[in-house]
């Protein structure tokens, strides 16, 4: 080791390697780490419900979202990205999922919440299709750590019609 | 370094060290942030105490035994072989007195 800069070149490097072992135990934690988030989600009302230009129905209802994720938030989370899908059956789709609604939450402060509102994005299906079907309402919420890697989880609501008309 | 380890050694111990401070410190308080500036400034201590040459690191300095001279095949070839022999076994007594 006759110069500074072999000899710091070895320090730095041996520190980034210890850095990536201190951030895998960092990430192996979160295993131990209990969360149970109260979500509620339901419709308050149908606004529109119109066909399009192109012929596909599209939906416009009111949300009534309230969720409290505070424990999710660990001491190796980033942020805690969250939405609410509208999942139905047609005769066209099988699997239908529709996005109406996101947010991010940064910290523990933003966890906890209560709106009513609008559909952030259409609620459009392929098709004709949704004259009086049923849909669940499905909140997913990504969290997404420090280090390690990403997991998401959801709690579906169902028994959601809309209207014949 | 008449230490009980060597430099190098001592530098992977000391940064095993504070990274073991560092997740205790961080878990405690529930602070990613804290583990990380605890950790470097942990590096940067490290750094500071062995990566300079501070007088302490050559207190001690370790008896190194006075070089002997090589035989050659050229020199082994042209050279009898009883000079060869006793050439090695005067560079064998040389050696046996340096290590007392």
């Amino acid at each position: 080791m006759h110069s500074y800069a072999l000899r710091v070149n070895t320090a730095v490097t041996l520190a980034i390697m210890v850095l990536a072992v201190l951030c895998s135990f960092v990430s192996l934690s979160d295993h131990f780490h209990a969360s149970s988030p109260h979500v509620h989600l339901e419709v308050l009302s149908i606004d529109a419900f119109q066909r399009q230009k192109a012929g596909n129905d599209e939906v416009w209802l009111t949300l009534n979202i309230s969720a409290d994720f505070s424990s999710v938030f660990s001491w190796n989370t980033k942020q805690l990205f969250i939405f609410v899908a509208a999942e139905y059956v047609t005769p066209k789709n099988v699997v239908n999922q529709v996005s109406l609604w996101d947010a991010i939450l940064v910290s523990k402060n933003h966890a906890k919440f209560s709106i009513k509102t609008r559909n952030k994005y259409s609620f459009v299906d392929q098709g004709n299709n949704l004259r009086g079907s049923d849909f669940n309402l499905t909140m997913y919420w990504h969290v997404m750590p420090l280090t390690g890697a990403m997991y998401t989880e959801k709690q579906v609501f169902s028994g959601f019609r809309l209207p014949t008309e | 370094m008449d230490f009980w380890c060597s430099t190098e050694q001592l530098l992977l111990y000391a940064l095993l060290f504070f990274a073991s401070v560092a997740i205790f410190t961080g878990y405690l308080a529930a602070s990613f942030k804290m583990m990380i500036m605890v950790y470097g400034g942990g590096v940067l201590v490290t750094i500071l105490v062995l990566v300079p040459d501070w007088p302490y690191f050559y207190r001690h300095p370790r008896e190194w035994m006075q070089p002997k001279t090589v035989d050659t095949s050229s020199n082994i070839n042209s050279r009898s072989r009883s000079e060869v022999l006793r050439s090695s076994s005067l560079n064998s007594k040389r050696q046996n007195q340096r290590l007392d």
